[in-house]
C-alpha cells in the first residue's frame, strides 16, 4: 500500500529549475534512497518532503491525504541533516530527551522512551556523557536516537554517513539496515554514493541535475539502467563507454564496429538499424584481459594499476578510449605492456548515441 | 644516508599535554615513492605529516629531508608543499591565477609560468576551468586546484592530508586512479595521510598503518593486506572487514576444529598437525577474508542469510552461523534471499590465526594434507 506519494514535484528558484516533476510512491516501512552527485537536488527534495520548503508545483500525499500545505511540525516526520546539531553542553540523555520535553511529556514517559531508543541503538553507555567524548559513529547514533524518540511516521536522513570515516561508515550501513528491520519505520535518505544507496534502499531514486532518471530496486538499476547517464552514475569503478555503430542485425544478434575492432553480441534488439551510432557500456568487472596472444576484441596498453586488496584495477589505453578492467590480484601485469581485452558479451549494454536511451 | 631517501624520521615523539600524539616513530620515504600513513582518527597520522611539513615541532627525535636535518628549520624553507583536507583556494582569483601563484612568487618568466600552469591543468583535468573564479568551484575541483598549485612548483616533497575525504564518491574513485598515475608519471615523492584503507591500498607504494601514535605495520599494500601482523591491521585494512571467530583450536581425527563456548566449527578437514601443534588448546581468534570463503553445497559450516549488500560487482551475504556472523561474497545476480539457509567453505590456506590475548598473528594458512 502506498504510504507517501509525490506527484510531479517541481521546484524553481528564479528561473533555475532545481527539481523537475519528481514522481514516486513509497510503501510503508520501505527505505527509499535518493542517489545523485552534489548539487543534484537531493537536499531540496528532502526539505520539500519534510515541509521546510514548499514545492513550486506538484502535490504530496500521506496515506491518501494531501499534505502539500501542511506545516512541518504537523506532518509528524523527523529529519536528520548531514551534520546533525547535537547540543555540546548537554549529555546524550538530555539531547535525546529534548524533542520530548518540547512536547511536554511527563518525566517518567520521557525516561522510558529515551532508554528504549538508547537500547535499540546500543548507546545506553554514553547517555551520561557529553558529545565531545563521542566517536563519529556514536555522535551519529545520538542524532538518530533524537530523531527516532518521537516515533516519527517518516524519517528523512540527508547524507547521514557522509562525515564518518570509511571503516565506521561501512559498519554503520550494516547496523542501520539491521535496525530498520527491528523498527520498520519508513525512511527516505540521500547519498552521493551509489553503492551505499543501492545497499540501503528497497527502492532507489536516481536524481541527476534535478531530474528523476529512474526509480526502482537495485537489481533493476543494475540490469536495466534507463539511459547511459544512470549506468554511468551507478558504476563504481567508472563505467567503460565506447562509441561505435551497428554493422549487422541478425536473428543471432548484433555485430558492432569500432575504430579498429568488431564485436558480436548475442542480443536481439527490438529495433535494430544498420549504421545506427551507439554507445556500448560495460562495467570494469565485466572485462577480462589476456596477457598472452589471446583473441581479445581490443588491444590495450596498461597505463595504470591500482591494487584494491581483493583485486587490481587496471587502466588500458586502446585506439578508441581508455578501458578499465578489474582483474584478480594473482595476474602478473606490467605497466607499459600490451594485453588483449575481452568484454563479457552477456553483460554489456547498448545506448542510442543521440538520446542515450537503453536499446532493448 | 642514501640519496634515494627523501625523508627520514628518527625516533620522533610529539606530546600535547599528557597525550602522546606521536610515539617514537621512525621511517624512510624514498624518491618517487607514494608513502601512506593510514589509521583511524586520532592515531597521529596528521601530526606526523605536520611535523614533516614543519608546522609542528617534535619533542624528541630528528627529521631529515634529503639528508639535511630540518628538525628546527622553518616550514617555508623546507621546499615541501602541503594539500589540506579543507581546500585552500583563493576564492577571488581565477583557477589560472591560483595555480600560477607559487610561480609568480618565484618570479618566473611569464611564458614559463603559462606552460607549467597549462600542463598541470591538463593533468588534473582543469583546462576548461582556468578562467573560473576559485569560489565558484565545487569541492573536487578546488582540491584539484590545490594539488595543481603544488605540482607546478616542483616541490621536493608533496604532502597530502586526507585530500579526498570531502569529495563525493564518484569523483573520489576517479581521483584515486588519477593521482596514482600522475604521481608515477611525474615521479613526485608524496606522503599521503588517510583513514580510508582502500585509498591507501590503491595509491601507495608502501603503507604505514598507525594506531595510538605508533606504526603498527609498514609494507607494500600486498603485504599489509595479505599478511597483517595483528588483529588491528587485519580488521582495519580490507572491506568488508575480515571475518573473526573466537575459540580454542583442537584437532579431532585430523580435522582442525575451533571450539567456542557453545559450538564447534570444523575449519579444515585435513591438516598437517605438526604445523599447528603448538597452537592446540590455546585461545585464538580465527580470521578469514570474505573472498576466502565460498557458499557451496558441500560446505562445512551452515548458517542463515541475514542481510545482503551490494559491493561493486558482487553481493555480500551476511550469514549468521550460531552466534557468529560472517560475510561471504556471491555473484551480483545470484538469487539468494534473506532467511535462506546456506553452507560455506573456508579456504584453509587463507586462515589467519591470532592470539586472543595480544592480537598478535600466530599463523597464516593451514595447509590441507
Amino acid at each position: 500500500m502506498t504510504f507517501l506519494e509525490l506527484q510531479k514535484i517541481s521546484k524553481t528558484i528564479g528561473n533555475k529549475v532545481i527539481l523537475h516533476e519528481i514522481d514516486f510512491k513509497v510503501g510503508k516501512g520501505e527505505i527509499v534512497a535518493i542517489i545523485g552527485p552534489p548539487g543534484s537536488g537531493k537536499t531540496t527534495l528532502l526539505k520539500i518532503i519534510s515541509g521546510l520548503l514548499a514545492p513550486t508545483s506538484g502535490r504530496i500525499y500521506l496515506e491518501g491525504k494531501d499534505i502539500t500545505n501542511t506545516p512541518p511540525h504537523e506532518r509528524g516526520f523527523s529529519m536528520v541533516f548531514e551534520i546533525p546539531p547535537v547540543y555540546p553542553d548537554r549529555t546524550g540523555y538530555e539531547n535525546i530527551a529534548f524533542p520530548l520535553r518540547l512536547k511536554k511529556l511527563n518525566e517518567d514517559e520521557i525516561r522510558k522512551r529515551v532508554l528504549a531508543v538508547a537500547d535499540l541503538l546500543g548507546i545506553r553507555h554514553i547517555l551520561d556523557r557529553k558529545p565531545s567524548t563521542y566517536s563519529g559513529g556514536e555522535y551519529q547514533r545520538v542524532a538518530l536516537a533524537r530523531a527516532l524518540v518521537t516515533e516519527p511516521r517518516l524519517l528523512l536522513l540527508d547524507e547521514p554517513f557522509r562525515n564518518l570515516d570509511a571503516k565506521i561508515r561501512e559498519a554503520m550501513v550494516s547496523w542501520f539496515k539491521d535496525l530498520h528491520k527491528k523498527i520498520g519505520v519508513t525512511i527516505i535518505y540521500s547519498t552521493h554514493d551509489p553503492l551505499e544507496g543501492m545497499t540501503m534502499g528497497d527502492k532507489i531514486l536516481v536524481l541527476l541535475k534535478g531530474i528523476q532518471k529512474q526509480f526502482g530496486s537495485a537489481s533493476e538499476l543494475l540490469a536495466r539502467p534507463t539511459d547511459l547517464d544512470v549506468d554511468e552514475f551507478i558504476s563504481i569503478p567508472a563505467l567503460n563507454i565506447l562509441k561505435g555503430y551497428i554493422d549487422e542485425c541478425s536473428e543471432s544478434g548484433v555485430k558492432l564496429s569500432f575504430k579498429n575492432a568488431m564485436l558480436k553480441i548475442p542480443k536481439k534488439l527490438l529495433k535494430c538499424e544498420r549504421g545506427q551510432e551507439v554507445f556500448v557500456a560495460f562495467r570494469p568487472h565485466d572485462v577480462k584481459i589476456d596477457t598472452g596472444e589471446g583473441v581479445g576484441v581490443f588491444k590495450g596498453r596498461i597505463i595504470n594499476i591500482n591494487y584494491t586488496g581483493r583485486n587490481q584495477l587496471v587502466s588500458l589505453e586502446t585506439d578508441d578510449t581508455i578501458i578499465r578492467a578489474v582483474v584478480g590480484k594473482d595476474v602478473k601485469l606490467k605497466i607499459g605492456s600490451t594485453v588483449s581485452i575481452i568484454p563479457s558479451i552477456e553483460n554489456l549494454r547498448l545506448y542510442d548515441a543521440n538520446t542515450k536511451k537503453l536499446l532493448e | 644516508m642514501s640519496s634515494r631517501v627523501v625523508v627520514k624520521l628518527e625516533n620522533v615523539t610529539k606530546r600535547f599535554g599528557d597525550v602522546v600524539a606521536v610515539n617514537n616513530i621512525s621511517f624512510e620515504v624514498y624518491r618517487g615513492e607514494l608513502f601512506s600513513l593510514l589509521g583511524p582518527s586520532g592515531c597521529g597520522k596528521t601530526t606526523t605529516l605536520r611535523i614533516i611539513a614543519g608546522l609542528e615541532q617534535p619533542d624528541e627525535g630528528r627529521v631529515y629531508i634529503e639528508g639535511v636535518d630540518v628538525t628546527k628549520m622553518p616550514a617555508r624553507e623546507r621546499k615541501v608543499c602541503l594539500v589540506f583536507q579543507e581546500y585552500a583556494v583563493f576564492p577571488h582569483m581565477s583557477v589560472y591565477e591560483n595555480i600560477a601563484f607559487g610561480l609568480k612568487v618565484k618570479k618566473l618568466p611569464k611564458a614559463e609560468i603559462d606552460k607549467k600552469v597549462k600542463e598541470a591543468a591538463e593533468i588534473l583535468e582543469l583546462s576548461s576551468y582556468l578562467n573560473y573564479k576559485g569560489g565558484r568551484l565545487g569541492l573536487s575541483e578546488q582540491q584539484r586546484v590545490a594539488i595543481a598549485r603544488c605540482l607546478v612548483v616542483e616541490p621536493k616533497l608533496l604532502l597530502l592530508d586526507e585530500p579526498l575525504t570531502l569529495v563525493d564518491a564518484k569523483v573520489r574513485e576517479r581521483m584515486r586512479r588519477e593521482l596514482k598515475r600522475i604521481q608515477r608519471e611525474l615521479e613526485t615523492t608524496m606522503i599521503y595521510v588517510t583513514h580510508d584503507q582502500l585509498e591507501a591500498l590503491m595509491l601507495s607504494d608502501r603503507v604505514a598503518v598507525m594506531r595510538s601514535g605508533r606504526i603498527v605495520q609498514m609494507g607494500t599494500p600486498e603485504e599489509i593486506y595479505d599478511n597483517p601482523k595483528d588483529l588491528f591491521v587485519a580488521t582495519f585494512v580490507g572491506s568488508p572487514t575480515m571475518n573473526l571467530v573466537e575459540g580454542v583450536l583442537e584437532l579431532e581425527e585430523n580435522k582442525l576444529v575451533l571450539k567456542t563456548p557453545s559450538y564447534k566449527y570444523i575449519l579444515s578437514k585435513e591438516v598437517e598437525s605438526n604445523i599447528i601443534q603448538s597452537l592446540l588448546g590455546s585461545e585464538v581468534v580465527v580470521g578469514f577474508r570474505p573472498e576466502d570463503a565460498e557458499v557451496r553445497n558441500d560446505g562445512v559450516l551452515e548458517g542463515t542469510v541475514k542481510l545482503i549488500e551490494i559491493v561493486e560487482d558482487r553481493k555480500i551475504l551476511h550469514i549468521k552461523i550460531n552466534e557468529d556472523e560472517v560475510r561471504v561474497f556471491v555473484d551480483l545476480l545470484a538469487p539468494f534471499t534473506e532467511g535462506q539457509k546456506v553452507k560455506i567453505r573456508i579456504n584453509p590456506l587463507k586462515l589467519h590465526i591470532f592470539e586472543k590475548k595480544t592480537g598478535r598473528k600466530l599463523l597464516k594458512g593451514v595447509v590441507s594434507g
